[in-house]
């Protein structure tokens, strides 16, 4: 049934080409904007074809089903409810399996500093007696491995958790999803940096045994936490919740003071110094409440809106909701670093961790405008972080209502990712991020920038065009 | 022999302007081959057959624009390479559109639309390949689109054409140059009055001729929606047409419609003219030889002038003279004209004229060639002797150099070379005026026309289409080649007519019915 054309009474001109013909209409007095047009999909024409598809005939179902996701991504209010051994919560976590950082791999191809952190853990869990022997139970497979996203977990930088590793466990009750993160193990010598020492490893039965206990009484007392609604006053006070959590981390020590306050000798003093110095606390709480909203938004199907972003340090990948379909390639270098001193290019591992999540949410590189820290570290001024911003706002397809950025007018952070506008583009997200040691297991050497490869993006595109 | 690529990162610049770029290189001497390009897989392609070698390129992308040289010594392309960047980069008046906002312009049509969410028209004229994704996203944004791009493929075209027409929304194109939509000229595209006759139009110049008869002739137009050459063929089926003929027959304005083509597909014809629903429509099917099956109301016509007659006729109006005063002057032209000069040529920058002018001609003078020839042998190149008449407005002419309607030099050129052939009679030109033609086109056509008419040289006759309000004004523009001796016609039809009449030596001719 054909539509009716009404013909317009005025026009209103968008010229998508020849200035001549914009120059033309303004010389008349009608409103025209001139589109300063680039190539598309770097003039790939198979590329071209599957934006035209998903722009065009399948515009409609694919905007339709992204509504929806970005809904969930906007309005969902993920609660901390509590805090357990990730084998009392965590789904599928069997007795000698580790879950770690980023898409699927084997003990082959995993990277120097997961190695580390991986046999630190295995340690930490009473399986080994000391790193090497962890190491032989990993490559013979004894201990197995999971991707933590397939356990709706998710982990930062160089993690991997046993059983015995304390989780918070968050709560997403609008969509009924449940996701999960370990607690944030601090600076200096800890495994997430790819550390394998005795102290790292002391770190992880410190969580264990002294942090996770204490948490969970802190958390079962003060009740559940709208970790978002606290992360919104942090992006507020110039959190990106990624880079720099320390205004939310404080926020959230004062909400429980009273509490922390109630806890026993000597675990109360043990735990007050532990999160006095460190100032990434909240992180691992602002990626589980993202992935319980990944979680609710990635069962729709038909999006075009990315749900997991994630790496293990050799791989990166991605996943579009409505499907467990992973789409790889090798995972980035971190460029634009800084390096501590001694250390250099030559020393840095590629990208790893689960913390991308963030960037999904219209947290850390979208709310990098609103951040003084983020903005001095990309280049020194408040506009670098505009221009990190500015670059999600290129690539996503709305706006949350949630974050929002002083220095930018209050605007919204930029939200959910969108394949097409990434392939289209050709700009991919940018993840902030620290740099470990590739080799010596000495932790991290510094912090860039790491620009996600567009391949797995690509081919994202050109599996959701087919199945339209 | 030495070679040269320079990279301009993250430069776009359309492919006019690149070819301007090109254009400057290749007149430096010495330059053997240079290219001024986007870093297209296509176009890396080129370079490599070229012999450049593709470290020379890496890490270029599509929004890379290079300068590739190939010359005689370094100096040669350095030369080259100046003034590819002046021809390319130096400021231009006037380019800036809008007022003057000092705001970065939008990268993409999102963009756009969150600055100027009323937006309701795209107009696009990117490269082929892309067109269609960017007519897309403006359909799937509630936009309606002309399309001006030329090269997109016919399944592309259906696909956009069908959607469209489920949507209530035109896409006019590709390759349709002229709109007016809301008393807006889009496009290369005449002014004109308001009035009760809109135009439906296959093709850019078919259009801009009838709008600027209705206007000059006292009737004004309601709309001017444009088609696309393919719109009525069988494969596409005229799905732009039912939409427009339908919604101009519930438009108030319009009291009846002009729809201008080639001989369209005669089922396809059909369905489209019911789209009318008694609104009555004049159908100017140029070159058609005998009637089509079509419904009441419908009036027929073969060329593009009586098309416009018969709706003045249809609107109880009185069509002027086309042919006064024509025969009289044809015949000054025939007397001081050397015997041997028998040839025509038609060196047209409007593809539809072009067309029209082929009919015309070959009834009056036999097989005239042509690179868009209407029947199969009169293709080029033509034999000895043989007339001609050319649209310059195609790709073999536009390679490497602006459209004809934009910059006579091509054209020039050719008017030249026909002016110092012994044997022709007339050279016919086209002159368009309006919107996005040349601002001034007769200060650089018409000395030419004086000079190669002088000493018995051919006579230059003159069709100049446009309006009094168009940017160049439509009576200086005439005067100017009237003063330069050429013999300037009222219609474009009548510019073939008194060609052909001063090749016969037949003055009579040029007053012939149509």
């Amino acid at each position: 049934m054909p539509g009716q054309l009404a013909l317009p009474e005025r026009v209103d001109v968008i010229n998508i080409g020849l200035p001549m013909f914009a120059d033309a209409v303004a010389a008349q007095g009608s409103p025209v904007q001139q589109v300063d047009w680039r190539i598309p999909a770097g003039g790939d024409t198979s590329l071209v074809a599957a934006l035209a598809r998903l722009y065009g005939t399948a515009a409609d179902e694919v905007d339709a089903a992204n509504a929806e996701v970005l809904r969930r991504l906007d309005q969902g209010v993920p609660w901390l409810v509590g805090v357990a051994r990730a084998d009392e919560v965590v789904p599928g976590m069997d007795g000698n399996t580790l879950l770690h950082c980023g898409p699927a791999i084997e003990w082959p191809q995993v990277c120097d500093p997961l190695r580390r952190s991986m046999g630190a853990a295995v340690v930490a869990e009473g399986w080994a007696a000391d790193t090497a022997q962890a190491h032989r139970l990993l490559e013979s497979g004894t201990v197995g491995l999971a991707p933590a996203n397939h356990h709706d977990t998710v982990v930062p930088m160089a993690s991997a958790i046993g059983p015995s590793a304390p989780v918070w466990v968050v709560d997403c009750p609008d969509g009924g999803t449940r996701a999960f993160a370990p607690i944030s193990q601090g600076p200096g010598e800890v495994p997430w940096f790819g550390r394998d020492t005795d102290a790292a490893i002391e770190r992880l039965r410190f969580l264990r045994d002294v942090a996770g206990p204490a948490l969970r009484q802190v958390v079962d007392q003060a009740g559940s936490l709208d970790i978002l609604g606290l992360a919104a006053q942090g992006v507020a006070m110039g959190d990106d919740l990624h880079m720099r959590t320390q205004a939310t981390t404080n926020l959230l020590i004062r909400n429980w003071l009273p509490h922390l306050a109630e806890l026993p000798a000597p675990s109360r003093t043990e735990l007050a110094r532990f999160l006095s110095g460190n100032h990434l606390f909240f992180l691992t709480l602002a990626m589980g409440a993202a992935r319980s909203l990944t979680a609710w938004a990635g069962q729709v199907p038909g999006s075009s809106i990315v749900t997991t972003m994630s790496r293990n340090g050799t791989t990166f990948g991605i996943r579009l909701p409505g499907s467990d379909a992973w789409y790889v390639t090798d995972a980035p270098p971190v460029a634009d670093a800084l390096y501590y001193s001694g250390y250099g290019p030559d020393d840095a591992a590629p990208d790893i961790g689960d913390s991308a999540v963030l960037e999904l949410v219209g947290l850390g590189g979208p709310a990098a405008g609103g951040s003084p820290a983020v903005a001095a570290f990309l280049g020194g001024t408040m506009a670098d972080g505009a221009a990190a911003t500015e670059g999600f706002r290129q690539i996503c397809a709305s706006r949350s209502s949630r974050f929002t950025l002083p220095p930018l007018g209050f605007s919204g952070t930029p939200l959910g990712v969108d394949v097409r506008q990434v392939v289209e583009l050709g700009v991919t997200p940018t993840v902030n991020t620290g740099i470990l040691h590739a080799r010596s297991g000495a932790g991290q050497v510094g912090a860039g920038v790491a620009t996600a490869p567009l391949a797995c993006f690509v081919d994202a595109l050109l599996e959701l065009a087919r199945a339209r | 022999m030495t070679t040269s690529l320079r990279l301009h990162t993250d430069t776009y610049l359309d492919s006019v302007v690149q070819l301007s770029g090109t254009r400057a290189m290749r007149e430096v001497d010495g330059v053997q081959w240079a290219a001024a390009a986007m870093a297209t897989p296509a176009n890396l392609e080129t370079l490599a057959g070229e012999g450049f070698g593709s470290e020379q390129w890496q890490g270029a992308g599509a929004n890379d624009l290079f300068i590739a040289i190939r010359g005689d010594s370094e100096d040669v392309i350095e030369q080259a390479v100046t003034a590819a960047e002046r021809a390319m980069f130096a400021p231009r008046g006037g380019d800036e559109p809008g007022q003057g906002s000092t705001e970065q312009p939008a990268r993409t049509l999102r963009d756009a639309l969150q600055r100027a969410p009323d937006s309701n028209v795209a107009v696009i004229s990117v490269p082929g390949d892309y067109a269609a994704l960017e007519a897309h996203k403006a359909l799937t944004a509630g936009l309606d689109v002309l399309l001006f791009s030329d090269n997109v493929p016919r399944s592309a075209e259906v696909e956009l054409k069908q959607r469209a027409e489920r949507l209530g929304r035109l896409v006019m194109g590709p390759g349709a140059g002229t709109a007016m939509l809301g008393g807006t000229c889009l496009g290369f595209a005449n002014v004109t009055s308001p009035g009760p006759v809109a135009v439906v139009a296959a093709a850019g110049t078919g259009a801009q001729e009838a709008m600027s008869l209705l206007d000059r002739w006292g009737v004004g137009v309601s709309h001017v929606i444009g088609l696309g050459g393919r719109d009525l063929s069988r494969e596409v089926g005229g799905p732009m047409a039912r939409t427009a003929l339908a919604a101009l027959a519930a438009d108030e304005r319009t009291e009846l419609i002009l729809l201008v083509s080639k001989p369209p597909d005669p089922d396809v014809a059909r369905a489209v003219l019911s789209a009318a629903a008694g609104t009555p429509v004049v159908a100017s099917l140029i070159g058609l030889d005998s009637g089509l099956d079509v419904p009441a109301g419908v009036t027929q016509a073969a060329t593009l002038e009586t098309g416009v007659v018969e709706a003045l006729t249809a609107m109880g109006r009185a069509a002027p003279d086309t042919a006064a005063g024509l025969a009289d002057r044809v015949r000054e032209v025939c007397e001081e004209l050397p015997g041997r000069r028998t040839l025509v040529r038609g060196l047209y920058s409007g593809g539809t004229l072009c067309y029209e002018s082929l009919v015309i001609l070959s009834r009056m003078l036999g097989s005239v060639y042509s690179n868009t020839p209407i029947e199969a042998g009169t293709g080029l190149p033509a034999p000895d002797g043989s007339h001609l008449c050319l649209d310059l407005g195609e790709e073999e002419y536009t390679q490497g150099r602006p459209h004809p309607m934009i910059d006579p030099e091509a054209r020039i050129e050719l008017l030249r070379q026909q002016g110092d052939d012994p044997d022709v009679a007339a050279i016919i030109l086209d002159v368009v005026l309006g919107y996005g033609a040349h601002p001034d086109p007769a200060a650089e056509l018409a000395p030419v026309c004086a000079q190669i008419s002088a000493d018995g040289g051919p006579r230059v006759v003159t069709y100049v289409l446009g309006t009094e309000q168009d940017p160049q004004g439509f009576a200086a523009q005439r005067k100017a080649f009237s003063d330069a001796g050429c013999v300037v016609t009222e219609t474009a039809a009548r510019a073939s007519l008194a060609a052909a009449a001063i090749a016969l030596r037949d003055p009579e001719l040029a007053g012939t019915a149509l």
